[in-house]
């Protein structure tokens, strides 16, 4: 018989990753060889990035939508884990998930060998952006359910590609613009931390926010 | 402090209510929480564990690491392979015994390479209880674990529970519609109907406190009638419950003897439904 002072939240995390185990191997294929045979046969980024944050952004769906699916929230509600404690362990592997997503994005602009130091600034974009879809996201599945919120997520995917789209486009044919800056910094960095700096203080609120949600609710 | 004490809690929904729940489960003893199907015993076993908010009211439970939950169907991913979910799930508590757990999944013939969705009723119910068993607790709350059982899974249920209550500081809650198992275990009953409770007490006292009366159709007066339960009448008789402290009221002609908990449940079903 072991006897030992249990993580509850880590054990709650380790029970979650069971639930991914099972789209693993579409995960590796889509989210990450794929992007990465692109990025080192092309040198490009355009199609490896939006297929990366795709993938990132059904990893909250993933979780939610098979408590839905098997039922499982009769389970957690038997385990001595509290509520509070159960979304801080989505929370935290979501955490996690972010983490190893800009990783593998820097990872991938490597292999592009940017010809600029101004390219590292797009996995960081990326990961806020990743980051800003997942903490609206969240609650939304909470509050009601994974197959409507899976509709919120394509318009939110939209919305966002159509925004990076036009917007990118809209920039790179706007040499006066560069002169409205003075330099790199304001022009690229400054907007990248203010994202990332958002996207993080989103991801809190949306605990928050979906903690409450959590409480409230009868299984 | 009890392993449960319900305070009257109401849980309201649209067509059912639980209305103004009070009971208590106490250490030493095995509980048996019997009622109709829909009569709540379920949702009063979910609030008890906080799956449901209750309206009003109060639920007292210790801690869920020393309680081990048998539901009716085992809530877990049918995609999960045994042995990958026993680690994980063996993470969230202090105390795990694999030899317990292993002992219950050998009487089932389960592997760590079977998935969930592999098991049978049987084997389902074997995980569970294990599962239960395995952080060694002190409350055991089961779901109408013997519905679907054959009669051996449900002896040998029966015998698990027997064995663990052996040891005082332990309690057992155990719903169920199969009286038949209650007869056989439950020290103290509580019966439900639509949302209310209607008896809670020692199985004796719980049965001493109807009769069964019957008799011949000239005997069924207007006022028999009103404190009879569940009545059934045929041309040759007719047959009913009635409370213990209207019994006295009882023509002495009238053939009165001890319901079974079967019958209390019947009659209580039968008053509801006509209600």
């Amino acid at each position: 018989m072991t006897n030992r002072r249990p993580s509850l939240i880590r054990a709650q995390m380790g029970l979650d990753l069971l639930i991914y185990r099972r789209s693993l191997a579409s995960t590796m294929i889509i989210g990450v060889i794929v992007p990465l045979l692109l990025a080192m046969a092309t040198h490009e980024l355009a199609v490896a990035i939006p297929m990366v944050i795709g993938v990132g952004s059904v990893f909250a769906i993933t979780a939610f939508g098979q408590d839905e699916v098997s039922n499982l929230n009769r389970l957690y509600e038997s385990l001595p884990i509290t509520r509070r404690q159960f979304i801080t362990a989505r929370y935290a592997l979501l955490s996690c998930w972010l983490a190893v997503s800009c990783l593998f994005l820097l990872l991938l602009t490597a292999l592009t060998r940017p010809s600029s130091p101004q390219m590292w600034a797009i996995p960081l974009l990326s990961t806020a952006i990743l980051t800003l879809v997942n903490a609206t996201l969240v609650p939304l599945i909470v509050r009601f359910g994974a197959r409507r919120s899976t509709w919120v997520l394509f318009g939110l995917a939209g919305v966002t590609g159509a925004l990076v789209f036009s917007v990118g486009n809209f920039l790179i044919g706007q040499d006066d613009l560069a002169n409205l800056f003075t330099s790199t910094w304001q022009m690229i960095w400054l907007p990248t931390a203010l994202l990332a700096v958002t996207a993080m203080i989103a991801l809190g609120v949306s605990w928050h926010i979906t903690q409450r949600l959590h409480a409230a609710k009868d299984f | 402090m009890n392993p449960i004490t319900i305070d009257h809690l109401t849980k309201r929904y649209a067509g059912f209510t639980l209305d103004d729940v009070s009971l208590t489960i106490p250490t030493g003893y095995i509980t048996g929480f019997v009622g109709a199907n829909g009569a709540g015993k379920t949702t009063t076993i979910k609030a008890a564990l906080g799956m449901v908010r209750p309206d009003s009211g109060s639920v007292t439970t210790w801690d869920k690491a020393r309680i081990g939950v048998v539901l009716d169907t085992p809530p877990f991913n049918p995609q999960w392979r045994i042995g990958d979910m026993i680690k994980a799930l063996a993470a969230f508590y202090p105390v795990w015994s694999g030899d317990v757990l292993a002992e219950q999944l050998d009487r089932g013939g389960i592997r760590a390479d079977h998935m969930v969705k592999d098991l049978s009723r049987g084997m389902g119910m074997r995980l569970q209880m294990g599962l239960a068993l395995a952080h060694a607790p002190d409350l055991l709350i089961l779901d109408e674990p013997t519905s679907g059982l054959d009669p051996l899974g449900r002896s040998e249920l029966r015998d698990d529970l027997a064995e663990f209550i052996t040891d005082e500081r332990h309690a057992v809650w155990f719903s169920t519609h199969i009286t038949s198992d209650l007869e056989r275990l439950a020290d103290n009953l509580v019966i439900i109907s639509r949302g209310q409770i209607i008896a809670d007490g020692p199985l004796d006292e719980v049965r001493a406190g109807f009769v069964k009366a019957q008799g011949t159709p000239d005997q069924l007066t207007s006022h028999l009638r009103r404190i009879a339960h569940g009545l059934v009448e045929t041309a040759v008789g007719w047959e009913a419950l009635v409370a213990g402290s209207d019994a006295t009221q009882l023509s002495a002609s009238i053939v009165c003897s001890e319901p079974t908990i079967e019958e209390i449940v019947v009659a209580v079903a039968k008053e509801a439904h006509h209600d």
